[in-house]
């Protein structure tokens, strides 16, 4: 199953904004285990999403140490980012109930 | 900010992405040895899943900055090497827009100096010259606009009352000599009113300009130098202010000099001295020079000129500015050319469009693979358009090179011999000014630019709808029904249509130009211009009689010299002298008017005083009765000569020689000879009714006559020798305005010459790019077309049907062109009515020639893809791809 266009924004914002802090790795790991493994993110996806978002000044990157003492990129969603969330959020609420409804309608 | 920021300093970028991918590798690893794998198990493992990196990051970087900027570096490094690896192509295009580029360069860099930047003086538009429209009724023949002379008892006058000029000045050209020195040395002078130089604002460059007390008499005894004549007689020094120069006999001294590119009123001015409003010089005039008022408008001061001089100066009077009266007889003819090289330039962005769309058809498949591996077609315009820009700018720099070369040309085109004494000006004034400036430099930057645009448009406008992947799937020259070369490249079939259009435009407008010329140098001007050289000699004792037959006797016994004379003034200069003429017997004839193309009627014909042998000096024909003798002396008889027109007339009677008639003074005199006309104003300047007198039975006015010596050899090796002997003669004696009478003739028709060689050179520019053009196209059309011809060949087509049809492919378009192009110079010729001489912008022998010419080069250029048609192979085409 591929993601539908635009909203792999809010479903990173919305993992940082409850998971707390996350790298790129731990994202995908959490993303791919929420769906339960029917889709798969590749990072050719992740990388430059995230690369937009932080652009967009909606989340933050720091360098830290994981448990293991490995170093990795944690992201951090910022307060732009929490505002644009809940817009997002909204506005898909608004999309998905506007295609149910079709699509009960027409059924 | 950020993507800014990644712009400038992409290593940084690139290093956190480095960075970044390497914590994720590890981090994968981790987690596949967790669960079980081995440490090399996993490292493995993880290059496997996470795929290529370098993906990846490529993504990550399209994201990260701006990514057009960094295309458009990219676009002009991949269309450099795209130039370079056709050089055929680019070297075609660039030698094209080069010529386009440049020829607007030089024309342009005339239009800047001449036409649009201000003269050398301070609110230089201000400055008004006072024009008089002689009627043709009153006095003259002929309708006459000049510049008014004010008589200088009335500028005091004047200068009160009128109220819209803030000042006037007058000044008169004249000459003096400079003695004291080793060799005395002839200079031009201005005379002007001294408040003239500062009304005219331009600071000095060592010293002072006049003082408005310097016009008393008595105080006037100072003089300013012009930056050329400081540097030739003076050395240069700056500390020569308060030096004292012996001027006719005069002492003045130095106060000034003005800097270099001052040139009032004209470039052969080499020093000023005050216009002293003396007796004898209140008797003179002046050509006033005036500022307007501040505000007051030119036609309000106009009407207050024409009311204040309505006594003094009859015509009615304008007042025109500086730089229009200078610029004014060459105006029509620079816009003439600017328009020409205008075109040249859009036959050569025509031609490098073509070629372009051309090559980006070539280029389909190209552009096919770069669609199918994900490039945008927006992409793809922009690389296309990256290649034209960088053309237009190669082009644009290889055209300011010609340029400079373009403007050394003109510059040696239009040098000219301004003599003021023979009225002759320059041929194009301000040349010296004329160069490569920043502005010009601005105007073929901007110019480049545009081309650019103009011939880049074509291939994305031609090429839009074929910008698809489908080109993959086409075969070159797939056959379509019925051979048209260009059902399918109509626009280059338009293309082609147009320039060949304009070309023959450009081609009638030069042809018109040079034949004019060729008939005006090949005009006879009735004397022999070879071997002669003429020249002045200034001497306090050249009024006596005794001295210029003193000198020409001396010049007779020269080795190699054959006739020897003087005459008061030289064939082809505008300065007229006439006297009343009728026969002595009978009753006075009825007035004549003057002959078709004449100025002057038979009863009043232009009067030349020579000596016996200047006739023969300057090799005009006695074609009836007899020249003057040794017998034609003061005191004899009176006789004088008439010319073919003035005997043609029939004023004089059908057999003129012999016949008595009243001329200068109250007796009689004897008409004994027809001398065959000799053009006495200009080569184009029809000849008038003429009378010549021997000087020993009418002593000229002009006391510095213009000698002429007939003699083998280069007639001006001979300078040294004559000065020797007038040395010998009086060594006061000083020798100024040499010419030969072949530079005298030359120079008459500078302007002309100039003209036609610049037009010439422009239409022939046109027909080669033109010639390219039509060769260019067919070339591609056969090579996109060979397929088909094989298959034609193959089913029993001659050489000469494939010959045929290619040929008769571009003999219509051909025609259509020439046709096309003779309608527009039907339309656009008449602007160079005036700058013809001797036949009319329809001159049918020039249309006929010009169209079969343009027809001849353009079958030549057919002729040659034609023929490598014909030589396709069968086999060979039907195997290809």
């Amino acid at each position: 199953m591929e993601l539908l266009q635009g909203t792999l924004d809010l479903i990173v914002l919305r993992a940082l904004s409850t998971m707390g802090p996350q790298h790129a790795y731990g994202l995908a790991a959490r993303l791919e285990q929420v769906a339960e493994h029917r889709f798969t993110l590749n990072q050719g996806t992740l990388y430059p999403a995230l690369v937009r978002l932080e652009q967009k000044g909606w989340i933050k990157g720091d360098w830290q140490t994981t448990e293991n003492n490995r170093e990795a990129k944690y992201y951090t969603i910022t307060k732009t980012g929490t505002r644009a969330l809940d817009r997002q959020t909204a506005r898909w609420r608004r999309l998905a109930g506007l295609v149910d409804k079709l699509l009960l309608n027409e059924s | 900010m950020r993507r800014l920021f990644n712009l400038v300093q992409p290593g940084r970028a690139e290093r956190e992405l480095a960075r970044e991918m390497a914590s994720h590798l590890a981090l994968l690893e981790d987690d596949y040895q967790r669960r079980g794998m081995t440490a090399d198990e996993a490292r493995f493992a993880a290059r496997r899943a996470i795929g290529g990196i370098e993906q990846a990051k490529e993504q990550q970087r399209d994201a990260r900055s701006f990514r057009w900027l960094e295309d458009a570096w990219r676009d002009a490094q991949h269309a450099w090497r795209m130039l370079r690896r056709s050089p055929g192509f680019t070297a075609v295009a660039v030698v094209t827009l080069a010529l386009g580029i440049g020829a607007n360069a030089a024309i342009f860099s005339i239009v800047n100096a001449v036409l649009l930047r201000p003269l050398p003086y301070a609110d230089a538009d201000r400055l008004v010259r006072i024009i008089e429209n002689v009627p043709a009724a009153s006095g003259s023949t002929v309708p006459t606009r000049r510049v008014i002379g004010l008589p200088l008892s009335d500028l005091t006058a004047f200068r009160s009352r009128v109220k819209t000029l803030s000042h006037v000045g007058v000044y008169v050209g004249s000459t003096v000599m400079l003695t004291g020195r080793a060799e005395t040395i002839r200079l031009e002078a201005t005379r002007v009113s001294p408040a003239l130089l500062s009304m005219l604002g331009t600071p000095p460059l060592v010293g002072r300009t006049f003082e408005p007390e310097e016009e008393a008499p008595g105080r006037d005894a100072v003089v300013v130098l012009s930056y050329a004549s400081w540097q030739r007689h003076f050395g240069g020094a700056r500390d020569l202010l308060g030096q004292s120069v012996t001027l006719d006999g005069r002492t003045y001294s130095i106060v000034g000099v003005m800097p270099r590119g001052f040139e009032f009123p004209d470039p052969q001015t080499q020093l000023w001295i005050p216009y002293a409003l003396t007796p004898a010089a209140l008797r003179s005039r002046g050509l006033p020079i005036a500022r307007l008022a501040d505000g007051v408008s030119l036609q309000t001061a106009a009407a207050e000129v024409n009311v204040i001089l309505r006594r003094s100066a009859p015509s009615p009077l304008e007042l025109e500015s500086v730089q229009e009266q200078l610029v004014a007889p060459v105006r029509a003819a620079l816009i003439v050319l600017t328009v020409a090289v205008g075109v040249v330039l859009l036959i050569a962005c025509v031609n490098v469009a073509n070629l372009v769309l051309a090559r980006t058809a070539a280029r389909r498949r190209e552009i096919a693979v770069r669609l199918a591996l994900g490039a945008g077609r927006g992409r793809i315009v922009r690389q296309l358009f990256a290649e034209n820009a960088l053309l237009a700018l190669v082009g644009g720099v290889a055209g300011i090179a010609l340029a400079f070369g373009g403007v050394r040309l003109l510059k040696i085109l239009g040098a000219s011999l301004p003599r003021r004494d023979l009225m002759l000006g320059v041929s194009i004034p301000r040349l010296d000014e004329i160069g490569i400036d920043a502005t010009v430099l601005a105007f073929t930057f901007g110019m480049s630019v545009l081309t650019g645009i103009v011939f880049g448009l074509a291939p994305a406008l031609g090429h839009w709808r074929s910008l698809s992947i489908t080109a993959l799937r086409e075969s070159a020259g797939s056959p379509v029904s019925g051979f048209n070369l260009f059902r399918r490249h109509r626009l280059q079939g338009l293309l082609i249509v147009s320039e060949i259009a304009m070309a023959m435009m450009l081609f009638v407008a030069g042809g018109l130009l040079m034949h004019s010329f060729v008939t005006l140098s090949s005009v006879d001007p009735g004397f022999d211009r070879s071997s002669v050289l003429t020249f002045q000699v200034f001497s306090p004792r050249a009024r006596t009689p005794r001295f210029e037959d003193d000198v020409v006797a001396r010049l007779q016994s020269l080795p190699g010299v054959r006739a020897a004379g003087y005459a008061e003034m030289l064939p082809l200069v505008r300065f007229r002298s006439g006297v009343g003429l009728r026969p002595a017997a009978g009753l006075p004839p009825s007035q004549l008017p003057p002959a078709p193309g004449t100025r002057l009627p038979p009863q009043s014909p232009d009067t030349r005083i020579v000596s016996r042998d200047f006739l023969s000096a300057m090799g005009m024909r006695v074609i009836g009765g007899r020249g003057f003798g040794e017998n034609d002396r003061a005191g004899q008889p009176t006789v004088l000569l008439i010319n073919r027109t003035l005997a043609r007339s029939g004023y004089l009677g059908q057999n003129p020689i012999g016949t008595m008639v009243y001329a200068a003074g109250s007796t009689p005199w004897q008409v004994i000879g027809i001398v065959d006309d000799v053009r006495q104003y200009g080569l184009d300047q029809e000849p008038d009714p003429q009378i010549f007198i021997d000087v020993r039975q009418l002593p000229s006015g002009n006391p510095n006559v213009y000698y002429a010596i007939r003699a083998g050899g280069d007639p001006m090796a001979r300078v040294a020798t004559i000065r020797g002997i007038l040395r010998q003669i009086d060594p006061s004696a000083t020798i100024d305005n040499v010419a030969t009478m072949e530079q005298l003739v030359s120079n008459s028709i500078s302007r002309p010459r100039l003209y036609a060689v610049l037009l010439g050179i422009f239409a022939g520019v046109a027909v080669t790019l033109a010639a390219v053009g039509i060769y260019g196209v067919l070339a591609y059309a056969v090579t996109q077309r060979t397929r088909e011809i094989g298959i034609r060949m193959a089913l029993g087509a001659e050489r000469s049907n494939v010959m045929g049809l290619v040929m008769g492919q571009s003999a219509s378009l051909v025609a259509l062109g020439i046709a096309l192009g003779l309608a527009g110079a039907a339309a656009v010729t008449r602007y160079l009515d005036t700058m013809l001489f001797g036949l009319t912008p329809r001159d049918p022998a020039t249309l006929i020639t010009v169209s079969l010419t343009l027809a001849a080069v353009a079958t030549l250029a057919s002729y040659v893809p034609a023929r490598r048609a014909t030589k396709v192979d069968p086999l060979v085409a039907l195997r290809q791809d």
